[in-house]
């Protein structure tokens, strides 16, 4: 009894599940920044662990495809590592880190720095796709607000920030209006990221697991930071340079080294700190030692 | 020189083998066999089963052993393999009155026709620790169980029901359509009953426990009355329709509670008794009680009844009732989330400097 | 009984590798609505019924199963083989009214008009008809510069299938945005896509 096999199909996913992710996938990219709700099914990972970008990975890949993912803009965080060999393993498709080499980027809180080009696509994983959740939790409010496109719960929100600390206090998930139609939740990359969503070459896909939705925003699509006139969208920018590769105008990650307050500042996109270094001969966020 | 945290595969890899080790236990001591644990733990079995979504009492029972116990990890390997299994269709609705109760007990009524049957149960024992078993210490029963000859068990909902005392199993136009199935269909709200009652089956024992604890307190008050707890093996059949007749597939054994509560009437309609209505796989009769007494809670807009408390709200409870999903999105804040920090630490910062230029 | 006669009952296969052909086939559909107007190399099955024809064999054996409500136009809907085909391979339900179906399957003569097709809600627009339009040797001369989501500017659209009516169906069919149905070009071997989105404009004859 104990050596019955449990049998999983290739890719995981049955082809009835990939169909209807496949369905709901077209109806997200047909109506851009539209959450479509979908039959989320478990995957071999817990909920809020990238379960809506499994899936759609899962109902996109194929052998000729070749993977990469990050978290937190590094391709060897231990969630990036996990979900990658799911792959390699149940999918049999190739891996790397090289953002130009990928073409299925699966991501969690960040777009890589090296900029996207046309035919890659980029899945990012959503933990509450409803921008308007925290300011209105329930769902057939929400729902209703999107078909009026009545968005001015949003911009009450931001104008209370601006008022009570002279800024919009939203660093990250920062709310993008899609094709001049959709309020959409960029998923948590911080709003440094944003401006890279704007009229990208990739296709962008958006999958939330636990909450059942998939999205999209087709290539060269508008994705406008919503903002005011007077306080209009700002991202934030980084002064210095990365301590390692000594690259400007990319994301830092802050890194304590001491306790007595020392800091360092570097790239929090590992493949791109690494060919930085290369270049210029220095060290690089992965280090010279090879993965294991 | 500083190099950045790396190795996430080596460190993986360790971490399997240590979470490996530590589950195998004292490793002169004997491995746990599945089928002890589908034996001796056929309640935490029947739970995983149960929130599984799946009756596979072997499966259910490697799944424990392989999650070393701890349940939510088990109902997820569950759940993650029973989603890619082929769907060939719908079985016909199990007959739950013609059920032969191994267990089979009404509060409502003092007896009945087919009697009360206190089967195996932990009512009425003395929570004491028993002496270290010897392995044979399984103590006799004075009279058998119940036969073949048992007479019938007629439910009391049906009993009820003939006098129009208690509403019908089904209103007219009630969810006349074939049900949906919140795992392959996308859910929306406002749900069917008849989906309310799946998520409610799939959700997690503890959080209905507390939310139908939470309605007997005051907070969406229902006034249940257990009108029948059974358990007991029903039989499974699929209609075949290239056939013609109803195949029979197996028995599973399951917990049914008809839960009344209060009545409804007024001036035009005669009162009635309304009811609750929970299901579980196998022996779990606490995760049936709290599913009967929600489901009846969740229907207050049917009857016009206030609705003001969490355990009457739907979107609420169906939408934080799943175990897999709760556990996974509490627990994926143990990933690092230093990017999106290290933004927030930012705008303080700025905020700060902000603060103490104007103070200055 | 002769082998042409019991054809119906035995349907031809469908994909010689059902994972694997599912999936480069989703992708070409997929690039297609992401590249409105653009076309992509599409690999169907090795018999599929002449009245489907690969392509669309291709797309239907991707995309359609018991999920899902499919009406097939004009001959399509009385060829017995594509329904024994189509229903031995992928289970869809056929329905007999257009409005009821999620994937409409029609050649340019039997495609009904958009606006009695499937164009979902205000606040569930993906409840909409994706029609699959037979393209195959359409000889019209229609051409068309488009714009919209996936476009980088503009793009020209050759579109042998579109008749003098379908200009101005399909400006309403993207006025009713974010409602409104998607369609599939679907030929031999290939695959283009006008999601709803896509704004079509006349082209002058003769203009390059």
């Amino acid at each position: 009894m104990s050596a019955r096999q449990a049998v999983y199909n290739i890719g995981y996913l049955d082809e009835q599940t990939k169909r209807m992710i496949r369905r709901a996938l077209l109806k997200a990219v047909a109506i851009p920044g539209f959450q479509v709700p979908f039959a989320s099914r478990e995957v071999p990972m817990p909920r809020g662990w990238g379960t809506g970008g499994v899936q759609v990975t899962a109902a996109v890949i194929g052998e000729d495809d070749v993977l990469k993912v990050i978290d937190q803009g590094a391709d060897d965080t231990t969630n990036a590592v996990s979900i990658r060999s799911f792959f390699a393993s149940v999918a049999r498709v190739a891996t790397t880190t090289r953002t130009d080499e990928a073409t299925i980027i699966q991501t969690r809180h960040r777009i890589p720095e090296t900029p996207l080009s046309e035919g890659q696509v980029l899945v990012y994983q959503v933990p509450i796709p409803e921008p308007l959740r925290f300011l209105e939790p329930r769902e057939t409010e929400t729902r209703r607000l999107h078909a009026l496109e009545e968005y001015g719960l949003m911009f009450v929100k931001l104008y209370e920030d601006i008022a009570r600390f002279g800024h919009i206090a939203k660093t990250y998930d920062y709310p993008v209006l899609v094709g001049g139609r959709y309020l959409m939740s960029p998923s948590p990359i911080p709003s440094f990221d944003n401006p890279k969503m704007h009229r990208n070459p990739a296709l962008q896909l958006f999958g939330a697991g636990r909450e059942k939705r998939i999205y999209a925003v087709p290539p060269f699509t508008s994705v406008e930071s919503l903002g005011f006139e007077d306080f209009p969208f700002e991202p934030q920018r980084f002064d210095e340079p990365c301590a390692l590769c000594g690259s400007t105008g990319g994301y830092l990650d802050e890194v304590i080294t001491d306790d007595a307050g020392g800091s360092m500042f570097v790239c929090s996109d590992t493949d791109h700190c690494e060919r930085t270094a290369t270049r210029s001969g220095t060290e690089s966020a992965t280090g010279t030692e090879a993965i294991a | 020189m500083y190099v950045a945290v790396k190795g996430g595969e080596r460190a993986i890899a360790n971490a399997h083998a240590l979470l490996a080790e530590q589950g195998r236990g004292h490793p002169e001591l004997p491995a746990i066999d599945p089928a002890q644990v589908e034996g001796q733990l056929g309640v935490l079995v029947s739970r995983v089963m149960t929130e599984g979504s799946l009756y596979d009492p072997a499966l259910a029972a490697r799944a424990v052993l392989q999650a070393q116990g701890d349940v939510l990890e088990a109902v997820t390997l569950m759940r993650s393999y029973r989603t890619t299994l082929p769907r060939f269709g719908y079985t016909c609705a199990v007959d739950t009155a013609g059920l032969a109760p191994q267990r089979r007990i009404s509060a409502t009524f003092k007896d009945l026709p087919g009697g009360q049957q206190l089967g195996a149960t932990f009512d009425y024992t003395h929570r004491l620790f028993s002496t270290p078993s010897s392995g044979a210490d399984v103590p006799d029963r004075h009279d058998g169980s119940p036969d073949a000859d048992d007479p019938a068990m007629p439910r009391v909902a049906d009993l009820l029901g003939v006098g129009a005392l208690i509403e019908p199993d089904a209103r007219p136009g009630q969810d006349a359509a074939e049900p949906g199935d919140l795992t392959r269909e996308p859910s929306v709200f406002p749900m069917s009953r008849a989906e309310r009652l799946q998520a409610l089956a799939r959700s997690d024992e503890g959080f209905l426990l507390g939310l139908a604890y939470s309605s007997q307190r005051g907070f969406g008050t229902t006034h249940p009355f257990a009108g029948e707890v059974r358990v007991g093996e029903v039989e499974v059949e699929f209609d075949a329709p290239e056939l013609g007749f109803a195949v029979p597939l197996g028995r599973i054994e399951v917990t049914e509670c008809q839960m009344v509560n209060q009545f409804t009437g007024s001036a035009e309609t005669p009162a009635q008794f309304t009811r609750g209505y929970g299901l579980a796989f196998g022996r779990s009769e606490r995760k049936a009680m709290s599913m009967s007494i929600v489901d009846r809670a969740l229907r207050g807009a049917e009857f016009d009844e206030r609705v003001a408390s969490p355990v009457q709200d739907e979107e609420f409870v169906i939408s934080h009732g799943d175990n897999v999903a709760a556990t996974g999105f509490v627990e994926h804040l143990k990933l690092p989330h230093y990017v999106d920090f290290q933004a927030e630490l930012m705008l303080v910062r700025k905020l700060n400097a902000e603060f103490e230029e104007a103070h200055a | 009984m002769s082998t042409a006669a019991r054809t119906p009952t035995i349907p031809a296969p469908g994909f010689a590798d059902p994972t694997r052909d599912a999936q480069r086939a989703f992708r070409a559909v997929l690039d297609a609505l992401a590249h409105p107007t653009r076309s992509y190399p599409l690999g169907g099955p090795a018999q599929p019924p002449p009245a489907l024809g690969r392509g669309l064999g291709a797309v239907a054996l991707t995309l359609l199963d018991e999920g899902c409500a499919t009406w097939l136009a004009g001959p399509l809907g009385t060829d017995a083989e594509t329904a024994t085909w189509l229903a031995f391979h992928t289970g869809t339900r056929l329905v007999t009214d257009p409005a009821d179906a999620q994937f409409v399957v029609a050649d340019p003569a039997s495609l009904p008009p958009l606006a009695r097709l499937r164009c979902g809600t205000d606040e569930a627009p993906h409840h909409s008809a994706t029609v699959l339009l037979d393209v195959r040797g359409a000889t019209g001369t229609a051409r068309f510069s488009a714009t919209g989501p996936g476009i980088d500017g503009t793009a020209d659209l050759t579109a042998p299938w579109a008749d003098a009516g379908f200009l101005p169906q399909w400006t309403a069919n993207t006025a009713a945005f974010p409602r409104g149905v998607d369609l599939l070009l679907v030929g031999e071997d290939t695959v283009a896509a006008l999601p709803r989105t896509t704004r079509l404009h006349p082209r002058p004859e003769g203009e390059a």
